[in-house]
């Protein structure tokens, strides 16, 4: 395995390529999830936003990398619709504000500059959803593999070091939201009832960092 | 699942456009799926605009129209439309009613107060002049006190009601602000299922019950309350359980007058409801509450989930008037003979 230090926007397309057909294939899985403590169509919703996105994803790529993101980002708002469809639409806008920001023009992203983009996500991505650590949100599994990232780039880590553990942070971060009481989302209404059910938007994030994981593993020169 | 649908994906669009076809002289759909009036409320009148998910019918793309809405923003079922479509919903009724202020009416969910707030930012960036209300009435899911948390359930009826009327009238924005915001905060709601509904795009249960359990505090998406499940009595027992905890939350006093709600979640009938008010109408008597006008039917629907909710909310002479005042919509309708 070669290590990769930076990753291009054809990396980007391929990875959302890939996490569409993730979430699709584990559509049934995350719905029965969502039904425990949810409305239990979090599979169904999702596998619609990133079915539309894949659909549209090389139209996107024409556009420059914060652009495309931005573009997810909206169409995810626009088909995944709920709260569901803020926060994992925000994931990928809030990645595009940065990037417009600051590397406006960059084609090729360094670890570094993705763990700022991932960390700006984050921040609007609570700032949105009013979620923080302990809620049994998304957030559980997103911001620990978030803080995992940056670490990672301060230790001067490749990307398969740094996804490797990102999403080994994201997947223990998701099983730990069974022991939590939700803060939000329809599960907050269950009360000490949603105690031992994992939430799905949490596992949502995990698989997402999963695939990228696993897609970094592959790569050859 | 048992259900007459065609693809999962399809219900949405299918839904609204067989909504629509069947009452061309009500609704009309234009753009990117935005529900409006066939016949546009008179210009310089108050836009009043919702967003929410589908899967409620008639609540409330089939109660758009004369004395309630402008504009609905139609979702995927049980799930609010993104913020950019509610902002270009917002933008729509702007346009076209010459920059008339809007008001968006919020059911408060989490997912539809999030896409509101995006949809609020984007319109306010570009100098729309919209300003929202966000509706509860659900006792059930938040302590007396924090009101505010409550879920938005069937009782948001009422503010709809009278926003709707209000607007008719010609009345400004604050003036409506200010007297839904007070039959908001006055509203009170609790469910009841006794049989679950399936999720029509994933085929699954949104619960289970054995047959002689009932819960008390769903929500209308079919999520279960706070409470576990209690054994099934009769419906007065039921009444008995669920009127005490709504009046006692809403603070009604003797001598107070009431705006009423039976509103059945789908597969609960008529007859049934009927005999749910029989008994309440005793227990209002025994408050020396007086109802007024009640409501009783399927409104906002959960599927195919048989239960009922009750809402109360207090009525002045005005809020009389309001409730009074005509509508006109596919299946939410008040006639002027109804003042007698």
């Amino acid at each position: 395995m070669t290590e990769i230090n930076t990753l291009s926007k054809s990396n980007l397309v391929e990875i959302i390529e890939r996490i569409s057909a993730e979430i699709i294939d584990q559509k049934d899985v995350l719905s029965r999830l969502d039904t425990e403590i949810g409305d239990g169509d979090h599979g169904f919703s999702m596998a619609t936003g990133f079915g539309s996105v894949s659909e549209k994803i090389v139209e996107y790529s024409q556009l420059p990398i914060g652009g495309m993101l931005k573009k997810i980002g909206f169409e995810l708002i626009k088909t995944i619709g709920g709260a569901a469809g803020a926060v994992f639409g925000t994931m990928y806008t809030g990645q595009a504000s940065y990037y417009d920001k600051n590397l406006a023009g960059k084609e090729h992203l360094s670890l570094g500059d993705l763990s700022m983009m991932y960390s700006e996500a984050l921040r609007q991505v609570k700032r949105r959803g009013g979620a923080n650590m302990g809620d049994k949100t998304m957030v559980d599994a997103l911001e620990p593999a978030v803080v995992s990232l940056e670490q990672s780039h301060l230790d001067g880590a490749s990307f398969q070091e740094a996804f490797s553990m990102a999403a080994e942070q994201a997947r223990s971060g998701a099983e730990e939201t069974r022991s939590m009481v939700a803060k939000h989302g329809r599960a907050k209404n269950l009360g000490e009832r949603a105690l031992g059910y994992i939430d799905p938007g949490a596992v949502s994030t995990a698989l997402m960092f999963e695939v990228i994981r696993d897609y970094l593993l592959e790569q050859r020169p | 699942m048992k259900k007459l649908i065609n693809k999962p994906e399809n219900i949405a669009q299918e839904l609204i456009s067989g909504l629509v076809k069947s009452h061309p002289q009500y609704l009309k759909l234009v753009d990117d799926n935005l529900l409006i009036r066939s016949t546009p409320k008179s210009k310089g009148k108050v836009q009043i605009v919702f967003g929410q998910g589908i899967g409620h019918e008639p609540a409330f793309d089939g109660m758009l129209g004369f004395g309630m809405h402008d504009v609905e923003i139609p979702g995927n079922i049980f799930t609010c439309s993104g913020g950019d479509r509610i902002y270009e919903g917002i933008k729509y009724a702007w346009e076209k009613s010459n920059h008339t202020p809007i008001l968006l009416l919020i059911a408060n969910h989490e997912g539809d107060v999030i896409n509101g707030g995006i949809a609020l930012e984007m319109a306010r960036d570009e100098g729309i002049d919209v300003q929202e209300i966000i509706l509860y009435d659900d006792i059930a899911s938040a302590p007396k006190g924090e009101e505010e948390k409550r879920r938005g359930m069937a009782g948001i009826i009422f503010s709809f009601k009278i926003a709707g009327a209000m607007a008719e009238e010609g009345k400004s924005r604050d003036e409506i602000i200010e007297v839904v915001s007070k039959i908001n905060s006055g509203t009170r709601t609790l469910a009841v299922a006794i049989s679950p509904a399936t999720i029509p795009t994933t085929g699954q249960l949104l619960f289970t019950l054995a047959d002689d359990e009932i819960i008390v505090g769903p929500g209308v998406h079919g999520e279960a309350g706070p409470e576990g499940p209690m054994k099934l009595s009769t419906a007065s027992e039921v009444m008995n359980i669920v009127a005490e905890r709504v009046l006692e939350d809403g603070d009604f006093q003797a001598g107070d007058e009431v705006l009423v709600l039976i509103n059945g979640s789908g597969a609960t009938t008529l007859m049934e409801m009927f005999i749910l008010y029989d008994r309440l109408d005793e227990i209002l008597k025994e408050k020396k509450v007086t109802p007024y006008r009640p409501l009783i039917g399927n409104y906002v629907t959960t599927q195919e989930m048989a239960g009922f909710s009750l809402s109360l909310c207090k009525a002045n002479q005005e809020v009389k008037r309001l409730w009074d005042a005509p509508a006109n919509t596919p299946y939410f309708k008040v006639s002027g003979g109804m003042n007698d």
